[in-house]
């Protein structure tokens, strides 16, 4: 196994993609490691070096091992174990063709059976006199005609021959193989059939003559096809015993469909206009530093002054250390037109504890608007009354985040619930200074709905990154409602 | 891997203490450390790549002890840094004793005060008092470095480390003195998950997730510490112990806390005061000695009252 040939930038840029915290320094350090011996001795030596420098989390550990497995089986060179490593791709494509023909060459036969009996029936009501030689030829005209009208031949790959009766089964195997799956063909604009000219005899001879060559032909080379069908799969036999991974290649191609989905899925993350990681960056700037608790911190200035007034220095001057008091409690509105939300305002919530500036008590749940009460879970089973809330409030560095989308999601206009939502807004501003609003609804969706008359009460942001941040610093106090830099 | 560590330090995990032997310095009781051969790898990456490595893991596995086990196994000097939710990054490198600079100050203008005892006030960096990291900077010896629980200080914390841990260099403000690490020291973090570390800091870390050890492993360690225990005592209390742990991740989910190897130590340690007998009699009925596994009414009313 050589270094240069592993995946490993491949692997490295997808956990990239993935969102892992990476950069050329770490990607270094795992070539430098390789090239001193380390996690050369086998496949999982590799995903142990590569996960020590590269995955930094549980989380992150289940990313990488999906992207691992996923680079590590794709076919291409230096991947697999130094023996068997072409029988192994010979194989599978082998595998591949034998399995394809072992799919459609009983549904030709079928379909040509059909053919010929549906051809007999119709051609023996249009012309009964030469029904003995009709009766043999039109089958095969029936099946040219219908030839164009199958489309492309998947199986082109499978039979690179030159001979006209191969190309001929080729693509009548695949117009079969079409049949099969899909029901009907799609015909793919008019179909070039040769005119079955009754009058002009001799040429209707030479035509059907030509095409009894080309039947002939063709079941000749499907025989010839199933011998050799016969002798690889038993080559196959002869393989599978000797090499210990036997892809079975139709599953894999199914499984790789699903797995490009799963993937797709896992690279962008979700639809969440903002990523975890983004929010927690934001939640990070939510500070308000107060010098509080036990005085510990030397004050230099304050002593070095002290000392001056007083001609000597009888004890120094100590301060509370600076700890940020930032607290913020947040009104989750669920259910309704909340629910394709949850998950994002739970990522709200988990992002916020995990910065640590929010406490348990700190999440209330609501739904549509707070009337009365607001609830401890989001079933709405542990109620305590708005005025309870408040009353517990350290109002002094507690700030309130609601994330509604204050009826925007389905165009309401609905009068009562704008009422009750101003009469609770009333109610926080009495207590708490700095309340944002997040709205998962982009702004252009407010207007004429309720989110409108509620943003011009309070700051209201769509929750996008720059939604997010700019919430956060309102809730700093940094900005006034409207958005502008307060002085 | 050997020939890769040539001229290198390399830690296997095999080199154990003797029961009863003592550590030269602090006196402190030696344990046997039985590693995993992953982790022993990611160590050993970590001693070739000169990058810390972060550990993870319940609460009890062993990430504090591992520090111990590689410095006493390499026979590096060892360095611990317990922090605090009050620590601050540069308590690590160095504090610097302005209140006692300021006392001598004052001291000088007496003049009773004999002048070899002011010394120290025309060299200011006499005050400088080092830390754990500091001392590993300064001692001309590989070291190993143990910043224990990183996530109880602040998270602004790790970010201050960014430097001295990527340069391996810092200044003491207050003399302008560079500190230079001579030989750089091997730095083990451990982190119980209390909070996120910043993506700065974790891009300069290696990981490792410390498991849970296996039942085969359980009895290594439980048989290293307490050799010539007897082995049907040994297997019956650990496979109860198991029996307990899984039936209470079966219950309450991962976010709760389960019992760790660390609780098995000491359950062991009580059980085997008592003859072996008495023991194996106890285990087959209620739970003996609960008190020491378990750390909540919840626990002790779920798994006692069920009898298990």
């Amino acid at each position: 196994m050589q270094i240069e040939d592993l995946p490993l930038l491949e692997l490295f840029n997808r956990l990239r993609q993935a969102g892992l915290p990476l950069g050329l320094g770490e990607y270094q350090l795992v070539l430098k490691a390789l090239q001193s011996g380390f996690g050369v001795s086998d496949r999982v030596a590799l995903a142990n070096l590569c996960c020590t420098v590269w995955v930094k989390s549980t989380e992150e550990k289940r990313i990488f091992h999906y992207h691992f497995q996923q680079i590590m089986n794709q076919p291409s060179p230096g991947l697999r174990s130094e023996k068997g490593q072409s029988t192994q791709e010979e194989k599978s494509t082998q595998e591949e063709k034998s399995t394809q023909e072992e799919k459609s060459s009983p549904v030709w036969v079928i379909f040509l059976l059909m053919g010929i009996g549906a051809l007999v029936v119709g051609l023996s009501l249009i012309d009964s006199i030469q029904l003995d030689r009709e009766s043999h030829t039109s089958p095969t005209n029936d099946q040219v005609s219908t030839l164009p009208e199958g489309g492309e031949p998947i199986l082109g790959e499978s039979a690179p021959d030159s001979d006209p009766g191969a190309s001929l089964t080729s693509n009548t195997t695949g117009q079969a193989s079409t049949l099969s799956q899909g029901g009907e063909p799609i015909s793919r604009g008019p179909a070039p059939a040769p005119k079955l000219d009754y009058g002009n005899q001799p040429i209707w001879i030479m035509l059907t003559g030509l095409l009894v060559l080309i039947l002939t032909g063709t079941i000749r080379y499907v025989i010839h096809q199933r011998s050799r069908k016969m002798s690889s799969l038993a080559r196959t036999a002869k393989l599978q015993s000797l090499t210990i991974l036997p892809p079975a290649l139709t599953q894999h191609i199914k499984d790789e469909v699903q797995v490009a989905r799963i993937r797709r899925a896992i690279t962008t993350g979700d639809y969440f206009p903002v990523t975890r990681r983004q929010m927690k960056q934001s939640w990070r700037y939510l500070r308000r530093m107060v010098r509080e608790g036990p005085p510990t911190e030397l004050d230099m200035d304050a002593t070095v002054q002290a000392i001056g007034r007083q001609g000597m220095m009888l004890k120094p001057v100590f301060v509370p250390r600076r700890i940020n008091r930032a607290r913020v409690i947040l009104l989750l509105d669920q259910e309704g037109s909340m629910a394709p939300f949850h998950g994002l305002s739970q990522r709200l919530v988990e992002t916020a504890y995990q910065g640590g500036r929010l406490t348990p008590a700190g999440i209330y749940y609501f739904h549509n608007c707070p009337m009365g009460h607001l609830y401890h879970d989001p079933d709405h089973q542990h109620a305590e009354s708005i005025d309870q809330v408040l009353n517990h409030l350290k109002t002094e560095y507690t700030s309130i985040l609601i994330f509604s989308d204050a009826g925007a999601a389905r165009s309401r206009w609905n009068p009562e619930r704008l009422r009750s939502t101003q009469i609770f807004l009333n109610q926080l501003k009495h207590t708490v200074r700095y309340i944002v609003w997040l709205n998962p609804m982009p702004r252009k969706r407010w207007s004429g709905t309720t989110a409108e008359p509620i943003s011009s009460w309070v700051p209201m942001f769509e929750l996008d990154r720059r939604g997010l941040d700019t919430a956060i610093r309102v809730l700093r106090g940094q900005l006034s409602r409207n958005g502008e830099t307060e002085v | 891997m050997a020939e890769a560590l040539n001229g290198q330090l390399e830690y296997t995990g095999t080199k154990q203490p003797q029961p009863g032997e003592r550590d030269s310095k602090t006196g402190q009781l030696l344990y046997p450390y039985l590693p995993n051969p992953e982790l022993v790898e990611a160590v050993n990456l970590t001693i070739f790549l000169e990058r810390p490595l972060l550990l993870k893991g319940e609460p009890g596995c062993g990430k504090t002890r591992l520090a111990h086990a590689v410095a006493y196994e390499l026979g590096l000097p060892f360095e611990a840094w317990y922090v605090k939710s009050t620590s601050r990054a540069r308590d690590g490198l160095y504090t610097y004793d302005s209140v006692g600079r300021l006392r001598d100050a004052q001291l000088a203008a007496n003049p009773r005060v004999q002048e070899q005892n002011l010394d120290p006030i025309h060299n200011p960096a006499a005050y400088v008092k080092w830390g754990p990291l500091g001392r590993a900077f300064r001692n001309p010896q590989r070291t190993v470095v143990l910043i224990d629980e990183i996530d109880k200080a602040d998270i602004d914390f790790p970010n201050d480390l960014l430097l001295e841990l990527d340069e391996r260099r810092f200044v003491v403000e207050e003399t302008d003195q560079e500190v230079r690490a001579a030989e750089s020291p091997i730095v083990f973090i451990t982190s119980n998950d209390e909070k996120d570390l910043p993506d700065a800091f974790l891009r300069r870390c290696l990981f490792h997730y410390v498991a849970f050890p296996s039942q085969e492993r359980l009895i290594d360690i439980i048989n290293a510490l307490f050799p010539a225990s007897p082995s049907a005592l040994v297997d019956k209390a650990i496979a109860r112990f198991l029996q307990l742990r899984t039936e209470m991740q079966k219950e309450s989910g991962i976010a709760s806390k389960r019992v760790s190897t660390s609780e098995l130590v000491d359950w062991f340690t009580v059980l085997r005061h008592y003859p072996e007998d008495k023991v194996l009699a106890k285990l087959n009925g209620k739970l003996p000695y609960p008190g020491v596994l378990l750390k909540s009414w919840e626990a002790h009313q779920r798994y006692l009252q069920n009898g298990l």
